[in-house]
């Protein structure tokens, strides 16, 4: 079982340049991603149980 | 004010006695590892993993037997980078260092590797060879290391001069050196160069040392590694084969190598030892994230900019608590 | 009587320090309310899967994932994990980094877990080493010169595949999971820090 995208997973990457910056699309995708989970995590209401709240 | 921040301090550390919420710490740590097994399992079956092929000195010689051979002219000649490298291998160099410390060479010789031996003589010693490598064999095994030198240098200076075109270097003062390069060359390209290097005439091998340090002096590995994005002066650290996610937690380390004076070329005395540079850097960085906590300035940051008024937003509210002015 | 007994003075100094209601709450401080507070039981259990799968492929052996489809399955598992489980960790970090969650006599906690976190790094890297594949062959040649740079290539070889293999599934797992297992202790025994600026005039009043 090697994945059902895993052809498209194993083509070349395509990496992104800034100058010397250079990232591939698949790490920036995992990095933009963190920084978005950290957001919503910040910012997303949590359910609020109270001890002694009824449910 | 002093007198506040300790009154402050103490409180932090009493067990809190105000407000209370439920919590299932069991519950919690069990949908946990259920989530996170589900993400994992769709994960693996939507993308596999990366296991791209290793490289062979069976595939190199094939693909490129001129640059194998002029490796192997190297090797015997002395002028390889691993055999120049210096320590753990050998003392042919002083290694890398940071102004007046060689912590390279200080460690030592822990993993003897003689390239001419081991990675050309040795394994066509191991094989039954045709008559003229045998006897090119028999020839430098009797030769004065002197000698030897001249012969492999004359050849590696008459490839360098041809552009490493081997086809094109004219006769010369070069001993037994062609037929052993010759004879090398074959037995890699029939894979057997393969096997001799892993087993290096034992029977149980777990060590890979030598196979990589001989790859690491020709060009093929290079060239893949290029050709996958994975050179340490183009980010290469965090990359993965493929499209594969890399080693993004690697950034910082990887950073350092794509800024002066660390990217300069090896005949700077920074650049030269970026390596070294570098590892120190980034050991000083680990100890400062360790003890962030008591570095005044950085450990002020999450008080000044106020990114916990969003995470507390809820008590903050509740307990009339404003943003602070300082 | 019982005071002269070393296990009676641990046993004592355990219930002191960590007596069961702080090793498994049922109640948390009210501020306890964010969905950044979740990231470390995530990493927790993304590093249960990573130790599951790890031993899957530990069973196996090192070459069993390159010819058998079910232990490339297994591979993908253990690095799809290894993938979160840095994901949520640096989130984790993050977190506790705008929380200055030092505060409060939980330097320790702090220090565990960041020694956690380059820990992790050093656990990773020797298993990028150890899949016996193009990869690993590229990161071998690469990583020597920075170890053997400074002193620690001459005792830590990377290029030596037996000694990382067995560095990377008998040792730097239980050192991880030592140095993980007292960041929780610390945790739970110290509590999660309360807000900044939040003091004693503050903690009982029910606005609701």
């Amino acid at each position: 079982m090697s994945g059902w995208f895993s052809h498209f997973m194993n083509l070349h990457a395509v990496y992104l340049k800034w100058g010397w910056i250079q990232v591939s699309v698949t790490n920036l995708i995992v990095i933009l991603l963190m920084f978005t989970i950290f957001g919503l995590a910040l910012f997303l209401p949590f359910p609020d149980r109270r001890k002694g709240d009824k449910k | 004010m002093r007198k506040k921040l300790n009154s402050k301090e103490v409180f932090d550390t009493k067990p809190w006695s105000g407000k209370l919420r439920e919590y299932d710490i069991i519950k919690e740590g069990v949908i946990a590892v259920v989530v996170v097994s589900l993400l994992v399992v769709s994960l693996s079956f939507l993308f596999g993993s990366p296991d791209e092929k290793t490289l062979t000195f069976r595939g190199w010689a094939q693909s490129n037997s001129d640059n194998f051979y002029a490796t192997t002219v190297q090797e015997l000649a002395g002028t390889s980078t691993s055999t120049t490298y210096g320590r753990p291998y050998n003392s042919n160099g002083d290694g890398l260092n940071v102004g007046p410390l060689f912590l390279q060479k200080w460690a030592g010789v822990t993993h003897r590797v003689t390239p001419a031996k081991d990675f050309v003589i040795k394994p066509l010693t191991l094989e039954v060879q045709p008559v003229e490598v045998a006897a090119a064999l028999a020839t430098w095994k009797s030769a004065t290391s002197a000698q030897k030198t001249k012969w492999a240098s004359n050849l590696d200076n008459a490839i360098t001069k041809k552009d490493g075109k081997v086809m094109a270097v004219p006769a010369g003062d070069f001993g037994p050196v062609p037929a052993l390069a010759k004879g090398l060359t074959e037995m890699a390209k029939s894979g057997a160069l393969d096997a001799a290097l892993l087993s290096q005439g034992g029977f149980f091998q777990t060590d890979s040392t030598k196979q990589i340090l001989f790859f690491g002096d020709g060009a093929y590995l290079d060239d893949a590694g290029t050709a996958a994005n994975l050179q340490g002066g183009t980010w290469g650290m965090m990359n993965e084969t493929g499209r594969y996610p890399g080693q993004a937690w690697l950034w910082l380390y990887s950073f350092w190598y794509q800024i002066p004076p660390f990217n300069n070329s090896d005949s700077h005395p920074i650049g030269a030892n970026a390596d070294a540079y570098i590892m120190f850097i980034m050991g000083a960085l680990s100890l400062g994230l360790v003890l962030m906590p008591l570095i005044p300035g950085i450990r002020a940051i999450p008080v000044r900019i106020p990114i916990h008024r969003a995470i507390w937003r809820n008590y903050y509210a509740n307990e009339g608590i404003k943003p602070r002015k300082d | 009587m019982s005071k002269k007994l070393w296990t009676a003075k641990v046993r004592e100094a355990w219930q002191r320090n960590l007596p069961i209601e702080k090793l498994l709450p049922d109640t948390q401080p009210a501020y306890v309310a964010s969905w950044i507070y979740v990231f470390g039981v995530l990493t927790l259990a993304a590093f249960s899967i990573i130790l599951i799968s790890g031993l899957a492929l530990a069973f196996a052996g090192p070459a069993w994932y390159h010819t058998s489809s079910f232990g490339h399955w297994v591979n993908s598992l253990h690095f799809w994990s290894v993938q979160l489980f840095f994901v949520f960790m640096v989130i984790h970090l993050w977190g506790k980094f705008w929380m200055a969650a030092w505060r409060g006599k939980r330097l320790m906690t702090w220090i565990t877990g960041s020694i956690a976190f380059v820990a992790s790094i050093a656990t990773a890297f020797t298993g990028y080493l150890i899949q016996t594949n193009f990869d690993s062959q590229w990161i071998a040649f690469e990583a020597k010169d920075g170890f053997n740079s400074v002193g620690i290539g001459a005792f830590f070889n990377v290029t030596n595949l037996g000694q990382m293999l067995l560095l990377h599934v008998a040792f730097l797992p239980l050192i991880l999971g030592a140095i993980t297992f007292v960041h929780v202790i610390m945790v739970r025994k110290r509590g999660v820090v309360p807000p900044i600026d939040a003091d004693e005039n503050n903690t009982k009043v029910d606005s609701k």
